[in-house]
């Protein structure tokens, strides 16, 4: 058996044990408990059945001993009251005596039923969700590193367990590939096709006087001293020279030569001088490029929408000559413009687009036309993108929609860094119309969403949005979102994000593990919702109590927290990511809910409440299940 | 690359925003059609567009496009208030090249 395998059998069975112990023992009892500690206060302790008693008496050992006379005096009487008296008590209040006994049968329970079980729990047998997320890990090989936590997993293991030394030497040598593989892939676009690897090119040192004869019988002068810029062309030369393969070179020019669409780059001018940039995209061509990948190329553009007139994509897109191609020996490049890389070739990523547009419906000709950029980023970028919007019920092909925009304008949004955090924002900031009908609006990072929040609380009388088509006599009389150019109102709504934030009076709440949140957010694209944020009893509560209706149908996209309007997308997909690596709590569904939020104090305190009552629906819920 | 970038004629701190901002495809693309660029890079300047860096940095390969199809969809509109629009945002780019087809 392989390796990996043995693994996650062995993990298997572990998280097949401590699931068993949650659901037979934990679940029932932490649920139970959280039951009785909300009955333990000084308002609700009236509530406290003869069930629940039982349940006391049955589960703390030494019952009589652990409590003194007043406390259970107080609980017998309470459990034995008839739903009349019970109606009728709650309107008493408790004297000082009895409150002191109320507390210390809390405190007494808390430590005796959850304290002892849960340090008991966690520290013998781990938390299951845990081994889940790193057998899937070790299934699905995808982009999560097998983390400190994980190892001592393994480790523990593998060295109780029946592992051989040798064995044990594999895993951890699996372990460092597996996430080598993933920190490479995340420095190389998350995990983008690179393109020819140019340090594992085969020498070929053509000759050459041979090369030059070569061009000057398709009228291409690479005499480098006739070049103003002959050092350069030198270089690109000698790039040619060393990589080059003469058989595909002459294939190339002859291909190229007689096809009157893309014979445009073999022409220079009069003389046969070239510009530079046709001297760069010529050299990667012959070296990194065939005619039978131009040809597979020219062919699929035929057959999706170019026909025979192709010539624009060589033209305004030269780069669709060759492939991209990357140093594996130079990870990052030399420093210069901030770690960009220095690379070009669009051959594979132009077709890989081209074919994923046709998938969704779309006309790849009219997006070039239109956007011919999108085709220079890559494959797994765009379909990730196209993901999102549908996430978000935006449909990019406009199929039956009354956009006022051509169809294929949004589709420059597809390449905007923190897509689906602008999208929460728009929508809490009652943005989302807007942003469907100007999907590009999308790509302008500058625009303030927060300054709408604001004008309409403060304004709520006067017009938010301006319409893309009126002239620009109309303008004047609304306030507009303001991008770089639109700067009007900025003293009334601010300017930047954070001024609105201080004029609306935003609360920017603490969290405990602010900063782990925030880096593991950082780290992940954090837009797939799992079965297991859908089925978590607390979202389940948010969604059956607080899920935006229209109509009868629940609006996937809201929540309404008792007027307070937040993104029930993002509390679901930060959700999703945080419940990877991190303990779930109220507070880390409290962050969850206010992340980005503009809130101030007043509708920080309804999303409280709010989330406390939801809270007390899912362990009710919770409890019935397991009784 | 870079010696092409500058036959068009934009000012250096442009093309070092061009060269940090934009991928080498696209910078290579304008290289090649310096020409193209240049000579709709002079239109947009004639009708009196002003923002032409931030459309250069966000939309450059509007200037790939083809100079007649740019100066003819100029010409279907009311060009002042096309000028003013573009002016203040440089997206409504969008609804003079490529309207809404009825």
């Amino acid at each position: 058996m392989n390796i990996v395998d043995k693994l996650i059998k062995s993990l298997k069975v572990k998280l097949a044990s401590i699931e068993e112990f949650y659901k037979n023992t934990y679940y029932k009892y932490t649920s139970y408990y959280d039951t009785l500690s909300s009955l333990f206060d000084i308002n609700s302790i009236i509530d406290l059945t003869s069930k629940d008693l039982e349940f006391i008496k049955k589960e703390v050992p030494n019952y009589d001993q652990v409590f003194t006379p007043e406390e259970i005096s107080i609980l017998e009487t309470i459990a034995n009251l008839s739903p009349e008296m019970r109606k009728d008590k709650k309107e008493r209040s408790w004297n000082e005596k009895q409150t002191k006994a109320i507390i210390g049968i809390s405190e007494k329970l808390q430590a005796l039923i959850y304290v002892t079980l849960k340090n008991d729990v966690t520290s013998s047998k781990g938390d299951f969700r845990q081994y889940r997320n790193l057998i899937n890990k070790l299934k699905e090989q995808g982009l999560y590193l097998i983390s400190e936590d994980d190892i001592k997993i393994i480790m523990d293991i593998v060295t109780k367990e029946d592992y051989s030394q040798d064995e044990i030497i594999d895993v951890c040598d699996y372990i460092n590939h597996y996430n080598t593989s993933i920190y490479q892939s995340y420095f190389n676009q998350s995990g983008e096709d690179l393109g020819i690897d140019e340090d594992k090119l085969i020498t070929t040192n053509i000759d050459q006087k041979t090369l030059i004869d070569l061009f000057q019988q398709y009228n291409i002068n690479w005499h480098v001293n006739e070049y103003s810029h002959s050092e350069k062309m030198q270089a690109l030369l000698d790039y040619i020279c060393k990589y080059g393969n003469l058989d595909n070179i002459k294939e190339l020019l002859e291909f190229i030569s007689k096809d009157n669409q893309l014979n445009f780059i073999l022409n220079g001018n009069n003389n046969g001088i070239l510009s530079m940039s046709q001297a760069e995209i010529l050299a990667k061509t012959f070296v990194l490029s065939t005619a039978d990948k131009i040809k597979s190329l020219v062919t699929l553009c035929q057959n999706s929408g170019w026909g025979n007139k192709y010539e624009d994509i060589f033209k305004r897109l030269p780069t669709n000559f060759f492939q991209r191609s990357y140093h594996s020996s130079k990870k990052h490049s030399s420093g210069k413009n901030d770690g960009k890389k220095n690379q070009s070739g669009t051959l594979n990523s132009m077709m890989d687009i081209i074919i994923l547009l046709k998938s969704k419906g779309l006309n790849p000709k009219e997006v070039f036309d239109y956007n011919a950029t999108l085709f220079t980023f890559g494959k797994k970028a765009i379909g990730r993108a196209f993901n999102q919007f549908a996430l978000y019920n935006i449909n990019l092909s406009y199929e039956g929609s009354d956009h006022e925009i051509h169809p294929v304008v949004g589709l420059s949004s597809l390449a905007v860094a923190n897509l689906m955090d602008t999208l929460d924002v728009a929508i809490e900031c009652s943005c989302y119309d807007y942003i469907r009908e100007n999907i590009s609006k999308l790509t302008v990072s500058q625009i303030n969403y927060y300054r709408v929040k604001y004008a309409k609380k403060m304004f709520p009388e006067r017009q938010i949005f301006k319409s893309r088509k009126k002239s620009s006599m109309e303008k004047d009389s609304c306030l507009t979102l303001g991008t770089e150019y639109q700067q009007e109102n900025n003293e009334i709504l601010g300017s930047k994000p954070m001024d609105t934030f201080s004029k609306y009076g935003a609360v920017i709440p603490n969290f405990n593990k602010e900063q782990i949140y925030d880096e593991y957010l950082d780290l992940h694209d954090n837009d797939s919702i799992t079965e297991f944020v859908y089925n978590n009893p607390i979202i389940k509560a948010l969604d059956s109590n607080y899920a935006e209706k229209i109509g009868e149908e629940t609006n996937p996209l809201l929540y309404n927290f008792d007027g307070v309007i937040i993104s029930r997308l993002k509390v679901l997909r930060i959700y999703e990511s945080l419940s990877l690596g991190t303990n779930l709590s109220n507070d880390t569904l409290l962050y969850c809910i206010t992340y980005k939020s503009m809130l101030n104090e007043e509708e920080m305190t309804k999303i409280k409440t709010c989330l406390a009552k939801a809270n007390q629906i899912s362990i009710n819920s919770e409890r019935n299940r397991s009784l | 690359m870079i010696e092409d970038l500058k036959l068009i004629g934009l000012p250096d701190d442009l093309i070092l925003k061009m060269n940090e901002r934009l991928n080498d495809d696209i910078l290579l693309s304008l290289a090649f059609n310096h020409d193209l660029v240049k000579e709709n890079l002079g239109y947009f300047k004639s009708i009196g567009i002003n923002n032409l860096d931030e459309l250069m940095l966000r939309r450059p390969d509007i200037f790939t496009l083809k100079p007649n199809f740019i100066q003819s969809s100029f010409k279907k509109g009311n060009l002042y208030d096309e000028v003013n629009n573009l002016n203040q945002d440089y997206l409504s780019i969008d609804d003079i090249l490529f309207p809404k087809i009825d």
